[in-house]
């Protein structure tokens, strides 16, 4: 029984990983850059949803706000940070990335102090749990498995179905041949920011939700983290975005569970180490030769 | 299909080059003046002035590394002109976006072949209608009935142009998996997706044996007569060029050095120096 409540532990925390690998990965997959500002993005989330339900603010309306203001705040960076350095080389891009980052921790930190508060989380799940024979389940557990699922199977037809999607499969298979072929690549790549973006809008939600503290630093552990997971199943890829996900989500729990919680980080970095010298292209990730 | 004959005259304009007579009351598809690029400090197409007919078949030929895809990367905006100018359909391209380029009626395939190899035959032609099947965002993301309207008209317009290289019974597979040919083939089709008035391919008989080239000699032309559209083709295989030519341009070490029809070209030294060394010239 023990067993099965740390599988669902796992369950939760990799759920959410996931959904913030996915970022990751899809802005990866289409210009090949890795976003670092992507955990920043979840903190900013963070604030939002305290600063309105703070203000009173209906809580379901609070989430709402919290994804569009991500998805608002990630389309922006692009706009103005990314964009103008498209053909740059690409240490560049990825420099400028770390500097947003920056730039969004401080600011926060500027506007809110660096006081760590406590986020509205029963507030938005209310804290019950419920009982299942002997197995005791937190509603925010339930709630977190659930979105998370729902919001990857909405992911995963919103790629295979829709022409958007199509045209970012294309533009991430090749992007030169795709515009030539008449794709708008700036509304490809806003989409695919406001998209990725939104998944951490909700993922922000169910973090959050789990560990009820919000400070201007919260989103780096969180983002590093699951750029590892998104590394592990192979960057670009988004089946590979989940199974990365729920691997690092299990490590931690099962690291945990084994009584080593204060080796946790450096496990799931270990795991980065391991994937990068055995198998740098990921557990789902395609093993391209780089285009000269 | 009976072929109809078509008058391949050719009749000088404004001094600059030739076009097919049929042409000569309309404006050039496409209107090139002394473009040139570098590369750091190496010239890579020095002074192309080039023009092309509406319906005209054109080719670039010239050795290895003579800049032949570096001029068709320049006209697609892949690279910036260091100078000079083209006007496609009377429209500067300068500055352009390369999706703009295309629907502005230039389309192209690729000599490494570029084609989206994970997504079905049929997709691969469907993103090449991106533009001109634009619904809202919102309809696209909730297929609403404008969604699925959308989608029959281009499965059936994806149909027919793939019907016209024989690839329908293949367009549910994916295109990584055709073999080398049909996948040539493919990319001629995916470039006619996005109803270009010049389409631009680069080597389409690279690797066909001579009964496939020949094929794709009538196919070229056939495209020509059914969609009144002008291509300019690069190729090495010299039956094909002579072969469905109207004008030719000869560039070496990134200059023109001969333009002409088929039969001047085949008679000009400087060319036959070019191709075969001097030796052979003398």
């Amino acid at each position: 029984m023990l067993f099965l409540s740390q599988c669902i532990n796992g369950l939760q925390l990799g759920s959410i990983y996931a959904l913030v690998a996915l970022g990751y990965s899809m802005v990866y997959g289409i210009i090949r850059l890795l976003n670092f500002a992507h955990g920043d993005v979840i903190m900013i989330g963070a604030y939002i949803a305290l600063l309105t339900i703070g203000a009173g603010v209906n809580p379901a309306l609070a989430v709402v706000l919290t994804i569009f203001g991500c998805v608002f705040i990630s389309v922006l960076i692009e706009r103005v940070a990314y964009r103008p350095l498209r053909s740059a080389p690409r240490i560049s891009l990825l420099i400028t990335a770390i500097g947003v980052s920056l730039l969004l921790q401080n600011v926060t930190q500027l506007l809110f102090t660096a006081n760590t508060r406590p986020y509205p989380g029963s507030a938005i799940i209310p804290s019950k749990a419920l009982k299942l024979g002997g197995l005791s389940l937190s509603l925010t557990t339930i709630v977190t498995i659930l979105v998370s699922v729902g919001s990857m199977i909405a992911l995963h037809l919103l790629i295979q179905k829709t022409r958007m999607g199509k045209a970012m499969r294309a533009v991430s298979e090749d992007t030169g041949a795709a515009q030539l072929m008449g794709i708008d690549i700036n509304r490809v790549i806003s989409v695919t920011f406001a998209i990725g973006s939104a998944l951490a809008g909700i993922g922000s939600v169910l973090f959050c939700c789990r560990y009820p503290v919000v400070n201007p630093n919260i989103g780096s552990m969180l983002g590093l983290k699951a750029f590892v997971a998104a590394v592990l199943g192979g960057i670009g890829s988004i089946p590979g975005a989940v199974v990365g996900g729920f691997a690092i989500g299990f490590a931690e729990v099962l690291v945990t569970a084994l009584g080593f919680s204060a080796w946790t980080d450096a496990v799931v970095f270990a795991i980065l180490i391991l994937v990068l010298l055995f198998k740098p292209a990921g557990l789902l990730g395609r093993g391209v030769a780089e285009k000269v | 299909m009976p072929k109809k004959p078509v008058n391949s005259n050719m009749v000088p304009l404004d001094g600059l080059g030739i076009i097919p007579e049929r042409d000569a009351g309309k404006p050039p598809i496409l209107d090139i003046r002394h473009l040139c690029v570098d590369f750091g400090g190496l010239r890579a197409v020095d002074d192309f002035t080039l023009l092309i007919g509406r319906t005209e078949i054109a080719g670039l030929i010239g050795p290895n590394g003579a800049g032949k895809t570096t001029v068709f990367n320049l006209l697609t905006n892949v690279y910036k002109p260091t100078q000079g100018r083209i006007l496609l359909n009377g429209q500067d391209t300068r500055g352009k976006s390369m999706h703009e380029l295309n629907r502005l009626g230039i389309a192209r395939t690729f000599q490494n072949i570029r084609l989206f190899a994970g997504m079905t035959v049929e997709d691969n032609v469907k993103v090449g209608m991106s533009h001109g099947y634009s619904d809202g965002v919102f309809t696209d993301m909730f297929r609403l009935p404008g969604w699925w309207r959308t989608e029959r008209r281009q499965h059936v317009r994806a149909l027919e142009l793939l019907d016209l290289f024989d690839l329908t019974d293949k367009a549910d597979s994916l295109a990584g998996n055709l073999p080398y040919g049909d996948q040539r083939r493919l990319e001629i089709v995916r470039a006619l997706a996005s109803e270009p008035k010049l389409l631009l391919l680069d080597e389409p008989a690279a690797g066909m044996n001579p009964s496939e080239t020949h094929e794709l000699m009538d196919n070229i032309r056939m495209l020509r007569d059914r969609f009144d559209i002008a291509i300019m083709l690069i190729e090495h295989d010299m039956n094909l060029v002579m072969g469905i030519c109207e004008g030719i341009a000869v560039l070496n070490y990134g200059k023109i050095i001969a333009k002409g029809t088929p039969k001047e070209i085949q008679q000009n030294p400087v060319v036959i120096e070019a191709y075969l060394g001097e030796e052979a010239a003398v």
